[in-house]
C-alpha cells in the first residue's frame, strides 16, 4: 500500500511538472517575476474564482482530521493516508485538466516541502535530546519550567520544545502529578507560547512563507503574548500551590538540583535548522536559487539535519524518549492533503470577503479564526482567515507584494488572525498538532487524561475563554 | 519459572505471535500500557485484552489488533504494573514496573524502567 501511495504522489508532482501548461516551460525570471508581481497569476482569482464545490474535499478532510482520532480511531489511523491523498488528488486533478492552474499547484508543492522540511527536522533534533531534571517538584518551579518551554517554543517550534521537555516535566511531578499539569503544558508550550515567531507555530510558518516578514509577528504582538502567558501561568500557579500542599509531605527524596542532558550535539542541529530558516533568496538575496526544483537550499539543509541527527543521535536518548517516527509521518501525510484542498478554498474565501469585506472587522476576525483553530487544525485556518483578510481589500494572498503591502498597511488585522490561530489552538486536542501528541506521551506514561470534552468543559472553558475575551476586549474590540 | 523475579534473573525473554504475548511468569495485572492505551479492565468481557493464565506462564491477546508488531517502533514499548502473586497487592511498594520490547524472531526482551523511563502507578 506505502508504494501505491508513493506512486500516486509521484504520479502528482510529475503531472504537475509536465503538464502541458506547465510553468516550468518558463524560466526563472518567470518564476520569480509570478511570484512577486501583481498581476502575473494566469488567473485572477477575483474574475475567475474556482468552483465552490472544490471546497467539498477541504471540509471533509478538516472534519475527518477533527472526528477521526476521536470516534473512529482504528479505521483512521489504518488509513487517513490513503484519504488525505486522495482527498488532495481530486483537487490536483481539478486545477491541472479543468481549471487549468498548474502555478496555483507549484506553489502550494513549494510551501508544504518547505513546511515538512521545518517540521520534520525540529522533530528529528529534538527527539535526540533527553533532559532529566533532579529538582522537586514546586509551583514555582513549575511554573519557570512552562515559561521556559512557552520561550523556546518561539526558537525550536511547538512541536520541538513539547517533544524536548513533556517527559522531564512529567519525570520532575511524578509523585504528584495529576491531569491538569499536561493540560497546561498543553496551553502554554504547546500552543500559546510559540506565539512570537514563524518558527514557533505552524499557521505563522505559513505566513512566512506567503511572505510576512520573520519579526512582524513578534514587534506586533509581543505584548498581548506576554499578558496571556502571565494571566494562564497565574491560574496555574494558583491551582498548583493548592495541589503541593496536599502532597508536599509525601516526597521526602532529597533532591541534587541538577539538570542532566543527553544528545547535547542536538543543540547544534537545532541551530543549523534556525538559522537555515532565513536561507531563503526572497529573504536574502545572496542565496542561490534552485529553481525550477521545488525547493531550495534552505529544505535541502533542513532534511540533511534531520538525517544525520537521527543517524547519529545518542540511543539513550531515543531510548528514553521513546522516539518514533510516527507523528511526522502523520503530519507529513495529512499535510498533503490539507495544502492540496485548500487552494480553492483560500481563493474563494478571498473572492467572497472581497465582496463584502466593509462588514468584517478585526472582532470577526479574532473570534472566526480562533473558533475555527480550536475544532479544526490551525494552520489551515490561519491561512483562510488571512486570505479573507486580504480579500478584503481586495489583495492576494499568492501575492507576495500584496501580502507586504497587507502586514504594513493593516496590522490589526493580522494580529488579530494571528494570535487567535496561535492562541486558540490550545482549546482542545485538535487544534494544534503537539496537543495530542503530548497527550499520547502522558497516556503513554500511565496519566489519564480527561476525554475530548471533558478537557474543553473543565479546562478550556473555565481557563482559556475568559483570558481570550479579555485579550480581545483589550486589544481588538472595535478596531479595524 | 513463573514468578516475576525469576524470570528477570535469569532474564527471561517473553515471545508473542500477531495478537499474542506470551509472558514466563504468572502474575497479578494492575495496568496495561499498550501504546498510549491504558487498559485496566481485565475482566472476561474486556473490549482490549484477554488474559489467559497457565502453569508456567501467562498468555496476554490484544483483540483489537490483528499483528501488535506493527504498532511499535524500535525505542518503543508496553508497559506493564503488576505483582507478583504472593505479594500485598494493596502495598504499592510490591508493584513492578515492566517494560516490554518487541525483536525480531518474535522474543519481548522483558526489562525494569531505567531512571529517566517514567510510568506512572
Amino acid at each position: 500500500m506505502k508504494k501505491f501511495l508513493i506512486l500516486v504522489i509521484l504520479f502528482s508532482f510529475s503531472t504537475i511538472y509536465f503538464s502541458p501548461t506547465n510553468i516550468f516551460a518558463n524560466n526563472l525570471n518567470e518564476k520569480i517575476e509570478v511570484k512577486q508581481s501583481d498581476h502575473s497569476s494566469e488567473h485572477n482569482i477575483f474574475e475567475n474564482p474556482p468552483s465552490p464545490y472544490m471546497v467539498i474535499p477541504f471540509i471533509v478532510l478538516l472534519l475527518m482530521i477533527a472526528t477521526g482520532p476521536l470516534f473512529y480511531r482504528h479505521f483512521w489511523e489504518h488509513n487517513y493516508p490513503k484519504i488525505s491523498i486522495a482527498l488532495g488528488s481530486i483537487t490536483v486533478f481539478y486545477y491541472l485538466f479543468i481549471f487549468n492552474d498548474p502555478l496555483s499547484l507549484l506553489h502550494t508543492l513549494e510551501e508544504y516541502i518547505s513546511f515538512i522540511a521545518l517540521l520534520t527536522s525540529l522533530f528529528v533534533a529534538s527527539g535526540g535530546i533527553l533532559i532529566k531534571i533532579d529538582r522537586k517538584s514546586t509551583p514555582l518551579a513549575n511554573v519557570l519550567l512552562l515559561l521556559f518551554g512557552g520561550v523556546i517554543s518561539n526558537f525550536i517550534g511547538t512541536t520541538g520544545a513539547s517533544m524536548l521537555l513533556i517527559r522531564p516535566y512529567i519525570r520532575m511531578n511524578r509523585n504528584r502529578i495529576k491531569p491538569y499539569h499536561i493540560i497546561f503544558f498543553i496551553f502554554i508550550v504547546s500552543n500559546i507560547g510559540g506565539g512570537l515567531t514563524p518558527i514557533g507555530d505552524p499557521p505563522l510558518f505559513l505566513g512566512f512563507l506567503k511572505g510576512i516578514d520573520f519579526f512582524w509577528v513578534v514587534t506586533h504582538v509581543w505584548h498581548i503574548w506576554l499578558l496571556t502567558i502571565v494571566l494562564v501561568l497565574t491560574v496555574f500557579y494558583l491551582i498548583d500551590s493548592n495541589n503541593y500542599k496536599s502532597k508536599s509531605e509525601i516526597d521526602d527524596k532529597e533532591y541534587t538540583g541538577r539538570i542532566e542532558i543527553k544528545g547535547k550535539k542536538n543543540f547544534l542541529y537545532l541551530l543549523i535548522i534556525i538559522i537555515s530558516v532565513f536561507l531563503d533568496p526572497a529573504v536574502l538575496s545572496f542565496v542561490p536559487s534552485l529553481h525550477p526544483l521545488p525547493f531550495g537550499i534552505r529544505e535541502i539543509i533542513m532534511f540533511s539535519v534531520a538525517f544525520i541527527s537521527y543517524r547519529r543521535a545518542d540511543k539513550e536518548a531515543l531510548k528514553g524518549n521513546e522516539f518514533d517516527f510516527e507523528p511526522i509521518k502523520e503530519v507529513a501525510f495529512l499535510f498533503v492533503g490539507i495544502f492540496a484542498t485548500m487552494i480553492p478554498a483560500l481563493q474563494l474565501v478571498a473572492y467572497e470577503t472581497h465582496k463584502f469585506g466593509e462588514k468584517l472587522t478585526a472582532d470577526i476576525f479574532y473570534w472566526g479564526t480562533g473558533i475555527l483553530s480550536s475544532i479544526l487544525d490551525n494552520a489551515p485556518t490561519y491561512l483562510n482567515f488571512l486570505s479573507a483578510a486580504m480579500g478584503k481589500f481586495g489583495l492576494n494572498i499568492d501575492n507576495f507584494q500584496h501580502v507586504k503591502e497587507f502586514e504594513t498597511h493593516d496590522p490589526i488585522y493580522l494580529m488579530a488572525i494571528s494570535v487567535a490561530a496561535v492562541f486558540f489552538g490550545a482549546m482542545t486536542y485538535i487544534g494544534n498538532g503537539p496537543n495530542f501528541m503530548v497527550k499520547s506521551i502522558s497516556e503513554s506514561s500511565g496519566i489519564k487524561l480527561p476525554s475530548f470534552f471533558g478537557y474543553v468543559v473543565k479546562y478550556s472553558f473555565p481557563i482559556l475563554i475568559p483570558i481570550f475575551t479579555l485579550i480581545w476586549f483589550l486589544f481588538f474590540y472595535g478596531r479595524g | 519459572m513463573n514468578t516475576i523475579k525469576e524470570a528477570l534473573e535469569t532474564k527471561k525473554n517473553g515471545i508473542y505471535y500477531n495478537n499474542r504475548i506470551i509472558l514466563p511468569f504468572k502474575c497479578e495485572f494492575l495496568k496495561i500500557i499498550f501504546e498510549d492505551k491504558i487498559i485496566t479492565d481485565f475482566s472476561s468481557s474486556s473490549p482490549d485484552v484477554e488474559i489467559i493464565e497457565h502453569d508456567h506462564f501467562t498468555d496476554i491477546y490484544f483483540k483489537k489488533y490483528k499483528d501488535i508488531q506493527n504498532e511499535f517502533s524500535k525505542y518503543e514499548n508496553i508497559k506493564l504494573i503488576i505483582c507478583e502473586k504472593s505479594e500485598d497487592i494493596f502495598d504499592f511498594s510490591k508493584h513492578i514496573k515492566l517494560l516490554l520490547y518487541l525483536e525480531n524472531e518474535h522474543f519481548i526482551r522483558i526489562e525494569l524502567p531505567e531512571e529517566n523511563q517514567i510510568i506512572i502507578d
